[in-house]
């Protein structure tokens, strides 16, 4: 019993981490297609969501499966749940992604603009946050997911500037509003999947040590 | 319970010096102490038998010399004489007849002492009885005794000492030689043969024969260690300079281990990779799918992949085998990954340079064929039309023309580049700059650009000047072409170290940055049908970048959105 509880969790991990590399990959393409106005790549994204969402319910069966046949505790339980709620934050995250493809599809139709705001550094802050909180997933490093949520507070930092910056180029230019409002909705995302690694970055650390740090101020 | 094992581990773990030492001792000091209680008793036995029969040969001579008294009649000296003798042999004398007098006594100081008796009974002539009583007091024997006791305990403690020296030693020289092999042991399991020294071999023969045969071990195991060691070393060698990166994974899906490209290209630590789940180090979907078809399909499969990496696409030639043991069991499977990025990229470019060149001669081509045909078909008796159409199919030709002459000047250019045949000398920049400029003088007046020229009189490269002119030419004619009117362009040349640059920057409408690194390829073209308008043979930056590297220097371009645009020539000063 106790054997076969063990090559389910395993099997449960290894879908897990499929689900992170594809959506990692997809966020990562998503920021290409945006940064280089590729309508095909974002449509090629778009398409692969799919899977992502069938993997995501295919995670959630097998989660309250182990759950039903097995009734896990401590640590055995807390993995299931981590994997339960980092399923449900991968996929928002893949959503998000496709969110921003469709972003790169519409700003495609506008004349290029350079982008109002550090979309670059945006980007790539937001893509080692989800790296490191998928890594700390990986280690078991509890000390990466801490981390995690003081990257957020740089994300965030850009996002909130960006604001400003649109409105005054609005002001300055009324020509580029749609492909402005474009972009300003683009780093809403990058935001919010900023926020959902550090999500997941909480559940590892409520999976590795049972504590649950979310709503708490940061020591 | 705990505590017991504690105590019974710490009793297991005693040493062997210190199992051997005290049973040694034990055993010596038990002998001892039964040696030295029946030595005592002996000596006491003894010690009391002499005493008595002193005393009683002592009484006899009393006796005597009593009996000899009573037979002169001289009973009353008796007493003195009793007196005299008691004193001088330290004695108790008392002389008593058969009737119970006391004839004769030695004064006992102190009645209390316990003494030790020998009577003998004499009879005289007369047939009187009397009684002769000898004693000394014990505690003199016992002194006597404890003496003699002192002296054996004495020795005792000496032996003791020196059992104790002794034992020692060869507790030590059993144990030691035992020790010496622990620590060998241990060294061995360790795995480490180089500093061992031998074991010397120690007196015993069962110690000896362990010793020669923890010796042998070391030595086969050495030799065996080693044999595997260079065995491995040589296959992570062959495995690590190898250029394709080797994945090994186990049947669970597991990570065996990954050669160093491996590592390199997947951007993991391939000690951390060991043993890890393929989802772990592999953040890669696609490769992720393809180890698992891999290691589900009996048969070696083959697929390309591309992977969107920061700093560009790479392009991957995946291979997938079963991996399997020497007795043909499988026990997992071997992708490796082959970089194709580079081949992708020369496929491609070459491609594009046919796909290129055709269209740009057959462009021109069709339009003289085109008036050709019209002027065949009757244009060519109305003289005016057929006049003009000539002049259009002689403007085509001429472009046709200047397209093989670049596309020949460029061949030429390479070539000679690669058989190192331009000779490079010492000139003076300015110069050169003047004279391209001249020929670019007439099409920048056109569009009222101003060019300016900023350059030292006396700066000097080393260049091949004509080919130089020809490059910069090329650079101010595009900056002419990309300008609007009345414009500016700035020529500068300057010396920093040992180089020398040369930029001709305009105030064009600027390259977009996803263009600049295929820049300087043949043919290509930032707005494919604005260039043509402009007529360029799309070979111009191409003949700079490669005039450039005859010079063992370098083409850049910097380039800002509505800005405008900087190329620089890198060249090696003299």
């Amino acid at each position: 019993m106790a054997r076969h509880l063990e090559t389910e969790l395993d099997s449960l991990k290894r879908k897990l981490l499929a689900l992170s590399a594809i959506v990692e990959e997809n966020v990562g393409r998503s920021v290409r297609a945006l940064g280089r106005r590729d309508e095909q790549l974002a449509k090629e994204l778009i398409e692969s969501d799919r899977e992502i969402d069938l993997i995501e319910v295919e995670l959630e069966e097998d989660c309250l499966k182990i759950l039903a046949l097995h009734q896990p505790v401590a640590l055995d339980l807390r993995v299931v749940i981590a994997a339960l709620k980092i399923n449900n934050d991968l996929e928002r995250i893949g959503d998000l992604a496709v969110n921003i493809a469709r972003r790169a599809i519409d700003l495609a139709k506008f004349k290029p603009i350079e982008a109002p705001f550090d979309y670059e550094t945006m980007a790539k802050r937001t893509r080692a946050m989800l790296r490191k909180a998928l890594d700390s997933l990986i280690d078991m490093d509890l000390e990466a997911a801490y981390e995690v949520s003081r990257m957020d507070d740089e994300v965030d930092e850009i996002n909130k500037s960006m604001y400003g910056k649109v409105f005054e180029k609005i002001r300055e230019n009324s020509d580029d509003v749609e492909t402005l409002i474009l972009y300003l909705s683009a780093s809403r995302h990058l935001e919010r999947i900023a926020d959902y690694a550090t999500n997941i970055a909480e559940d590892v650390i409520y999976m590795i040590d049972g504590a649950i740090v979310r709503h708490q101020p940061q020591a | 319970m705990s505590k017991h094992r504690i105590h019974g581990i710490h009793r297991a773990r005693k040493k062997l010096f210190w199992q051997l030492y005290p049973s040694y001792l034990w055993i010596a000091l038990f002998a001892l102490a039964i040696i030295v209680v029946f030595a005592c008793a002996s000596f006491r036995t003894f010690f009391y038998e002499k005493t008595v029969s002193d005393l009683q040969a002592r009484a006899q001579l009393i006796a005597r010399e009593v009996s000899s008294y009573l037979r002169q009649g001289r009973v009353s000296e008796i007493d003195t004489l009793v007196k005299d003798l008691g004193k001088r042999v330290n004695t108790h004398i008392t002389i008593t007849l058969g009737n119970g007098r006391v004839i004769g006594d030695t004064e006992s100081s102190s009645s209390s002492e316990e003494l030790i008796y020998a009577t003998v009974p004499v009879k005289d002539e007369i047939g009187n009885r009397i009684v002769v009583r000898v004693a000394i007091p014990v505690t003199f024997i016992q002194n006597a005794l404890w003496t003699i006791y002192l002296e054996v305990m004495l020795g005792g403690l000496l032996l003791v000492f020196l059992v104790a020296i002794v034992s020692w030693f060869y507790s030590r020289k059993i144990a030691h030689p035992l020790e010496a092999m622990r620590i060998q042991a241990e060294a061995i399991a360790k795995g480490d043969f180089s500093s061992m020294p031998r074991l010397a071999s120690p007196a015993a023969f069962e110690i000896e024969s362990l010793a020669r045969a923890i010796n042998e071990m070391a030595t086969q195991l050495n030799s065996r260690m080693s044999t595997i060691t260079d065995q491995k070393n040589e296959q992570l060698a062959v495995l690590s300079s190898m250029i394709e990166g080797v994945v090994a994974v186990d049947r669970n899906r597991r990570i065996i281990n990954m050669n160093r490209a491996a590592a390199e290209m997947l951007d993991v630590d391939a000690e951390w990779a060991k043993e890890k789940l393929v989802e772990e180090v592999i953040r890669i979907p696609e490769l992720q799918r393809f180890i698992y078809k891999m290691s589900n399909v009996g048969a070696a499969i083959e697929e390309e992949l591309t992977v969107e990496r920061d700093h560009g696409d790479r392009h991957w030639q995946l291979h997938g085998t079963a991996l399997r043991s020497s007795d043909d069991n499988e026990i997992g499977g071997l992708l490796v990954l082959n970089d194709i990025s580079r081949m992708r990229k020369l496929e491609a470019h070459r491609r594009d340079f046919v796909a290129n060149v055709s269209h740009e001669l057959r462009t021109p081509l069709t339009s003289i064929k085109g008036f050709l045909e019209t002027l065949l078909d009757g244009a060519v008796e109305d003289g005016e039309n057929a006049r003009h159409f000539l002049g259009i199919a002689q403007k085509h030709a001429d472009r046709l023309n200047a397209i093989i002459e670049d596309l020949l000047k460029l061949s030429r250019l390479e070539k000679e580049a690669e058989e190192s045949e331009i000779p490079l000398e010492s000139g003076n920049v300015r110069k050169v700059l003047e004279e391209a400029l001249q020929m670019c003088q007439r099409k920048a007046e056109q569009k009222n650009i101003t060019v300016e020229l900023d350059c030292h009189f006396s700066l000097h490269a080393l260049m091949n000047a004509p080919l130089l002119e020809q490059a910069v030419v090329n650079l101010i004619d595009n900056a002419i072409k990309y300008s609007d009117e009345g414009k500016t362009i700035v020529i500068q040349a300057s010396q920093k170290d040992n180089e020398v640059t040369v930029s001709v920057k305009d105030e064009g409408h600027g390259i977009e940055e996803r263009h600049l690194k295929r820049l300087f390829e043949r043919f290509y073209r930032v707005d494919k049908a604005r260039s043509r308008a402009v007529g360029g043979t799309g070979l111009g930056l191409s003949i700079v970048k490669h005039v450039a590297l005859a010079h063992k220097g370098a083409a850049e371009v910097d380039s800002e959105i509505g800005v405008g645009s900087t190329f620089t020539l890198r060249l090696q000063s003299v």
